[in-house]
């Protein structure tokens, strides 16, 4: 009895320590650098895009160190970098870019939305001074820009949001999930979501994380942003890395567009991912 | 359920931070952006009211796509202007 107390205490204490709060990838700043830092880190992602040409980009950043995300996972969020001309407040017309995002809500954090912001908002949600980079082929981009600038864009939204889903599954999306499905209504030139999640459980290979029946059982617990009923017995989701691989395989990105900027001690040289699969 | 009891535990220690995506220490926001930062109020937009950005975007890249069939190159860069757009979102309260 003594032991179960003791379980039991030690449990909510431990579930209280890792529990999200209420951050996540719903937009709010993290300021793990100073403001200094993000804006010239989002400066330098910015220039390194469009020095190659980039109209639209997708770019990942983590809101959680490294030693703390399951394996295979480098990133917690992704979102659109959109190249176009700025009207600012004094009238001006300034180049640059803005970002397309999919938020989760603050409360219910169960239910997504799309954003519009900016690249600043983007860095100030990273704490470890890098970002995954997939610049799709020129034909992609456009293709990709037509999906934003369309109706479609908000058709492929579901707003049922859950932090692992499965993207061959319709039921719930996360940020990576959506950029994936846009890229698959623009390659596949279609706004059908069922035929989308055809395709992507035929050629999409995504990241597995395996949970053991306990670890499932506690998961939707300690964050209600876990919920794996669109899942089997492997948890299965969508990545910067299986999004590289997918598009690479497909000829949607090249190698050359598939890279991590870091910013480090001020250095913004692109290297490929550290990763053999990114 | 002891059995349950320290799986859920381990469980925690181990996957809760993993999986909290975003939920870490904050540092609060010091310093000042670029000199030359646009330091106006652009909020946080829903994307359908912000599809203009896109539209233009897209008018861009066509013509880009025309020039460059017509003189065979390469995608050319782009001109980024150097002002950096600072919205007034703060750093989340309980993360400070």
């Amino acid at each position: 009895m003594r032991f179960a107390f003791l379980c039991v205490v030690s449990l909510v204490l431990a579930l209280t320590s890792a529990a999200p709060g209420h951050a996540g990838s719903n937009g709010r700043p993290v300021d793990q650098f100073t403001l200094q830092e993000s804006a010239e880190f989002s400066k330098a992602i910015e220039r390194e895009l469009a020095a190659r040409g980039a109209y639209v980009a997708m770019v990942f950043r983590t809101g959680r160190p490294r030693e703390d995300l399951p394996e295979g996972i480098r990133y917690t969020h992704g979102a659109f970098w959109v190249y176009t001309p700025i009207e600012t407040r004094d009238g001006r017309t300034i180049y640059g870019y803005v970002v397309f995002n999919l938020y989760h809500e603050l409360d219910p954090v169960t239910v997504s939305g799309l954003y519009q912001d900016w690249p600043l908002d983007f860095t100030r949600g990273d704490v470890i001074g890098q970002a995954g980079v997939i610049i799709p082929v020129p034909e992609m981009q456009r293709r990709i820009l037509d999906v934003i600038a369309s109706d479609t864009f908000d058709h492929l939204h579901q707003s049922e949001y859950a932090l692992l889903s499965n993207p061959a599954d319709l039921r719930y999306q996360n940020c990576t999930e959506f950029m994936l499905d846009v890229v698959s209504a623009a390659a596949w030139e279609t706004s059908d979501r069922d035929q989308i999640k055809v395709n992507l459980d035929a050629y999409f290979n995504p990241s597995r994380i395996e949970l053991n029946f306990f670890e499932r059982l506690a998961a939707p617990w300690i964050d209600p942003r876990i919920r794996l009923d669109d899942q089997g017995p492997i948890i299965e989701t969508a990545t910067y890395g299986s999004m590289a691989d997918f598009m690479l395989a497909f000829g949607l990105a090249s190698q050359d567009g598939i890279f991590e900027l870091n910013a480090e001690h001020g250095l913004y040289a692109p290297t490929a991912p550290a990763t053999s699969s990114y | 359920m002891r059995l349950v009891l320290v799986s859920a535990f381990t469980f925690a220690l181990y996957a809760g931070p993993a999986l909290a995506q975003d939920a870490n220490q904050a540092a609060p926001a010091t310093g000042t952006a670029n000199a030359d930062t646009a330091n106006v109020d652009y909020a946080r937009t829903p994307s359908r009211d912000a599809r203009h950005f896109a539209r233009n975007a897209q008018r861009m890249a066509r013509e880009q796509a025309v020039q460059t069939e017509e003189a065979a190159t390469s995608q050319a860069p782009l001109p980024v202007d150097e002002t950096v757009i600072v919205t007034d979102e703060t750093s989340d309260p309980d993360q400070s």
